[in-house]
């Protein structure tokens, strides 16, 4: 891929401001994104409800990892701090840490300078995204036109380019249609370019696929691998499907109520859950190939509300193993066997339960389509 | 035919709405093809699931069936009765044995109603279906099917989960001892760990009562679980129907090859190398003006003169039992070869769509 104009500008602006003292250390071990017991909390009145717990992780430069939780868990909340969208009265505690620097004391106008240019944002419905009353290629160009100074014609050049790199037909003649006569596939492929569109190092996206039919989510999915490859993108993909991400985040964090209960390489974690929650959710999803037509395994009850969060492990409630000892203390995220990140006083017993049944079944029935070839 | 009648006939239904107008002062008002002549069956107790993508006509299929939508053309035979000749005072009585379960179970339950309210009105148009005095206790029983206490008769809609309205919602429509269930997108609004139950549940009452279903997603993997049969729509047609584990193990439709090729599957990682998947190409084309031919043939990688001239039937091509609406039907080969057919269109002396 040619490199844009913008490029080299940007890679000098990248280290300017904010991050120019941080990145003289040229330490090569220090992590693109750091969070460290990041806390969130909510004040209704006098109670206060814990959205996102002491969360920490990290992602490296050109990793692409998976937040996977279902609702409630914390999951956009964590994103939206990332990006600076969290009120910082909510912000109860944690560092969250770019390139060396904590964002967190950051003044608005030093966030904006970071949005988009360093750690850009993917929204889940783009229609919302989308200003109606402007076209899509005004709001493309704008980016150009407001981060880069470029001029109108400059703008509009690059912005065709970037609409025809992500995929959208006819671009030249696209890019001066409304967000609603596109369809909500290319809809998602607009707001995906305008993430991009300044080469960002982060992007994080907040169920990108989800509001689109399989065929179009297999599409953006692709579209989303080619990019961050070509522009070697570190990416933070939030979703609720463990299946749609497995094969294509290097690492993956579980999130429930609010904390982190297990996290490593999407290969591991996929065939070899260490936490309860992420073994039953693997187990309670159908799957295709899967060929017994019997009940599913459930998780029993339903994710607790913010406001109600259950004592020791928030788990405890709806787990299969669980014991005393899991309804006062809560279990830590602590490195176990094989390497295994969790937080579960039993995710050893977990890991000995084996591969999940999902996986094995279906790669036997892939082997049988292929022998059938 | 099976010897036994069928629950349910579906013949040659077409749905079409009004579209908008154009010309002068509007007077030329396009057509939207949203069902045209789709024809089913179902036996009592059995599940069949309708897959497609948004667009495609499922939705609006399963809501003619009931009349929620009145059909432009066709019939459908629910025992010995055809639903779309019926007088509104004789679709009440077919109403009583077709219950829908809907995709929002927040809007489908009037917030101000108490779940006992919500669940006793399904007796509102049939009385002798629940003497007023043994009400509250028949709602208690439906409850306990659905797997809620009978604390929750006095409760309100916002004091329960997603999960947890969607059993109210089937309460409801158990309520009348219904022998056709149709349940559109019943658990895509839930959560992933909320899902397995609620289909566990249906799957229960559909073994315990006999109940017919047809289940309406876009969630292929699901489907294919919780169905006997599946039907794939594509732009408000049936492209291929057949009995499920084979169509999905098997399927010979290009665009049912696609679907399957785009469901997201954390195995295949190894196996198929990205670019060994079917990607589709483009998008729906405009529903007022659909193709001639077959309609899937704009973005079809087998595409030959034949697919615009003449419109493919629903017929038993490749295996028996699995029915399939392609001139060119054929069992999946080999991922590789068939990627390499997607990107390179079999002939080039057709056109395709713009």
């Amino acid at each position: 891929m040619t490199r844009s104009r913008g490029e080299s500008q940007k890679l000098s602006a990248r280290c300017s401001d904010d991050c120019a003292s941080a990145q003289q250390d040229g330490e090569s071990t220090r992590h693109l994104l750091e969070i460290e017991d990041l806390r969130v909390t909510f004040e209704v009145g006098a109670a206060s409800y814990k959205a996102v717990d002491g969360v920490s992780f990290a992602v490296d430069d050109g990793e692409a990892v998976g937040l996977v939780g279902e609702s409630g868990a914390g999951k956009s909340v964590t994103a939206r701090s990332i990006l600076g969208l969290s009120e910082p009265r909510h912000l109860a505690g944690g560092a969250i840490r770019y390139r060396g620097t904590d964002l967190v004391p950051l003044g608005e106008s030093a966030w904006q300078r970071l949005r988009g240019r360093e750690i850009a944002l993917i929204p889940q419905n783009a229609l919302a995204a989308l200003n109606p009353l402007f076209t899509v290629g005004w709001q493309i160009a704008e980016l150009y036109r407001v981060h880069d100074g470029a001029s109108r014609s400059e703008a509009r050049r690059r912005g065709v380019v970037l609409m025809e790199q992500v995929g959208i037909p006819a671009a030249e003649k696209r890019f001066d249609s409304y967000p609603h006569e596109f369809s909500g596939g290319m809809r998602q492929r607009v707001v995906i370019a305008m993430a991009v569109a300044l080469n960002p190092a982060l992007v994080i996206a907040d169920e990108p696929t989800t509001a689109l039919d399989v065929t179009t989510e297999a599409q953006v999915m692709d579209l989303l691998g080619e990019l961050r490859r070509e522009r070697r993108m570190a990416l933070i993909h939030i979703t609720h499907d463990v299946e749609l991400i497995a094969s294509s985040v290097d690492r993956m964090i579980v999130m429930y109520a609010g904390r982190i209960v297990e996290a490593g390489p999407a290969d591991d974690l996929y065939h070899h859950p260490a936490h309860p929650y992420t073994r039953a959710l693997l187990e309670s999803r159908p799957s295709l190939g899967d060929r017994r037509k019997g009940l599913l395994p459930t998780i029993p009850g339903a994710p607790p509300k913010i406001s109600d969060i259950p004592s020791g492990c928030a788990f405890h409630p709806r787990c299969a193993h669980v014991r005393e000892r899991c309804e006062t203390e809560t279990p830590v995220l602590r490195a176990g066997t094989l390497g295994r990140i969790s937080a579960c006083h039993y995710s050893e017993e977990v890991l000995r339960l084996g591969e999940v049944r999902t996986s094995e079944s279906l790669a036997a029935s892939l082997a049988r389509i292929d022998e059938d070839a | 035919m099976a010897p036994a009648e069928p629950l349910l006939r579906v013949s040659n239904v077409v749905k079409h709405f009004q579209g908008k107008r154009s010309g002068l002062l509007g007077r030329n008002r396009s057509v939207i093809h949203a069902v045209d002549d789709v024809s089913f069956e179902i036996d009592a107790g059995e599940t069949l699931g309708i897959v497609g993508e948004s667009g495609c006509g499922k939705s609006t299929l399963a809501r003619t069936l009931v009349r929620l939508v009145e059909p432009t053309a066709g019939q459908a035979w629910y025992v010995d009765r055809d639903i779309f000749a019926l007088s509104r005072k004789d679709l009440r009585a077919i109403r009583r044995d077709i219950q829908m379960i809907f995709q929002d179970p927040y809007s489908s339950v009037n917030p101000r109603m108490t779940v006992e309210a919500i669940v006793a009105e399904a007796w509102d148009g049939v009385p002798e279906a629940a003497p007023k005095r043994s009400r509250r206790s028949r709602v208690v029983e439906l409850l306990q099917r659905v797997g809620l206490d009978a604390d929750a008769l006095d409760r309100y809609p916002r004091e329960f989960s997603g999960g947890q309205l969607q059993r109210i919602g089937i309460a409801r429509a158990l309520a009348v001892d219904p022998r056709l269930l149709i349940c559109d997108e019943p658990v895509s609004a839930l959560d992933v760990s909320i899902q397995a139950q609620v289909l566990n549940l249906l799957k229960q009452l559909q073994r315990d009562s006999n109940l017919a279903c047809i289940f309406i997603s876009h969630d292929l993997a699901v489907v294919q679980h919780v169905t006997d049969r599946i039907a794939v729509m594509y732009f408000g047609k049936i492209v291929e129907l057949g009995e499920a584990t084979a169509l999905c193990a098997n399927p010979s439709h290009p665009y049912t090859q696609a679907l399957l090729s785009a469901v997201p599957v954390a195995a295949r990682r190894r196996d198929v190398e990205p670019d060994r998947r079917i990607r589709l190409q483009g998008e729906l084309p405009d529903p007022s003006d659909p193709p001639s031919g077959c309609r899937f043939r704009t973005r079809c990688w087998k595409v030959e003169q034949r697919c615009l001239d003449e419109e493919p039937a629903l017929l038993d091509r490749v295996q028996a039992g699995v029915f399939s609406a392609c001139h060119f039907a054929e069992p999946l080969v080999d991922a590789a070869e068939m990627a390499a057919m997607a990107t390179q269109p079999r002939s080039s002396r057709t056109q395709t769509g713009p």
